[in-house]
């Protein structure tokens, strides 16, 4: 009777998961959640990917990379403005406080998805894998759709 | 008498309707005719701004390697367009390039057509010659720049990134800074609309 309600409770507690973490990953203190990616317009030109990461570590974390099959080059960006003027530039890295979080959004940081395998259409899913200097790879599902 | 009394007091009515509203856009002081230019349409046929005289035209200045903020203006845009004229050819979405180097025609046409699939109304995809394009953007104060950053995309393009609103008698009405809601510039268009006389 007792391992009949383990069992249930370890069920319960890994659907409430699943439900909760569709698209997020989590390694050592760091959590990845609503991770999207926009419809790219064309084949020809780089597309875009968003998410939130949240750091619950004691100490600072930086994203440093993104691995995907979805693009032949991943470069991680930021919009700033500078005289009225915005600009997109590379960023070397991505820095996450310790016990904080860093938005990737539309108008700032970016997943700058370069030479796309294939088009990123509404309803698709890709498979990221975000590489920190401290947590590692959390591997991550972005849902392509508009904002 | 009891009509015109009426007629005052519904006037009244529409003009306080008219101030009750918030603009998200900044109007240019004084309002006046829109400045027109010369470019290449997506089809690669000579097109006028003032072509399009007698709609509302939405003009917006990016690049198509632009993956950020031009595809969140364009979205903007293209949610404005279904909220106030869905189905109609009076509102028109003009996109136009900065960066003459890489967008030919052909490319404009496919970049603006992924924003324009719910619509009969086409959007506009201009690109012209470098020179063309500085005598379109500057009347609008529109600036842009071309930096080296490194990134394996090829260079970037600094450029402002507002919207700017014509009304169908070719007047410059509004400017929108980056990020206004679509709802925000569709209740403006709406309510400039509705009292064409407000200013």
């Amino acid at each position: 009777m007792r391992r009949v309600l383990v069992v249930s409770v370890v069920l319960l507690a890994a659907l409430a998961l699943a439900a909760c973490g569709g698209s997020g990953g989590t390694t050592g203190g760091i959590t990845v959640s609503d991770a999207w990616a926009r419809p790219s317009p064309m084949m020809e030109r780089a597309g875009a990917a968003y998410l939130v990461i949240q750091n619950n570590g004691a100490a600072e974390d930086r994203l440093l990379s993104v691995e995907s099959d979805i693009a032949k080059t991943i470069e991680l960006h930021e919009t700033q403005e500078s005289g009225g003027m915005l600009q997109m530039s590379p960023v070397p890295n991505i820095p996450v406080p310790a016990n904080g979080r860093t938005e990737l959004k539309p108008g700032g940081l970016h997943v700058m998805l370069i030479g796309l395998n294939r088009e990123l259409k509404a309803g698709d899913k890709v498979q990221l894998t975000l590489n920190f200097e401290k947590a590692g790879k959390v591997p991550v599902t972005a849902e392509v759709k508009e904002q | 008498m009891t009509r015109f009394r009426w007629i005052v007091l519904i006037a009244i009515g529409l003009v306080l309707a008219a101030c009750a509203h918030q603009f998200s856009g900044v109007a240019p002081n004084p309002i006046g005719p829109a400045p027109d230019f010369a470019l290449t349409d997506e089809n690669g046929q000579p097109f006028n701004l003032s072509d399009l005289r007698g709609k509302w035209i939405l003009l917006a200045y990016g690049y198509t390697h632009c993956p950020d903020v031009c595809p969140l203006t364009l979205s903007h845009l293209r949610d404005v367009k279904k909220i106030v004229d869905p189905n109609g050819d009076q509102v028109q979405v003009v996109f136009v390039t900065i960066d003459p180097e890489r967008d030919t025609p052909d490319i404009m046409q496919k970049y603006v057509s992924h924003f324009d699939k719910l619509f009969a109304q086409k959007f506009k995809g201009l690109s012209g010659t470098p020179e063309e394009i500085a005598a379109a953007a500057k009347p609008y104060h529109v600036k842009y720049e071309k930096k080296e950053t490194g990134s394996a995309d090829g260079y970037s393009m600094a450029h402002t990134a507002e919207v700017y609103l014509i009304d169908p008698q070719f007047n410059w009405r509004m400017t929108f800074p980056f990020g206004v809601k679509a709802e925000e510039i569709a209740a403006d268009l709406q309510t400039l609309r509705q009292n064409p006389e407000v200013k």
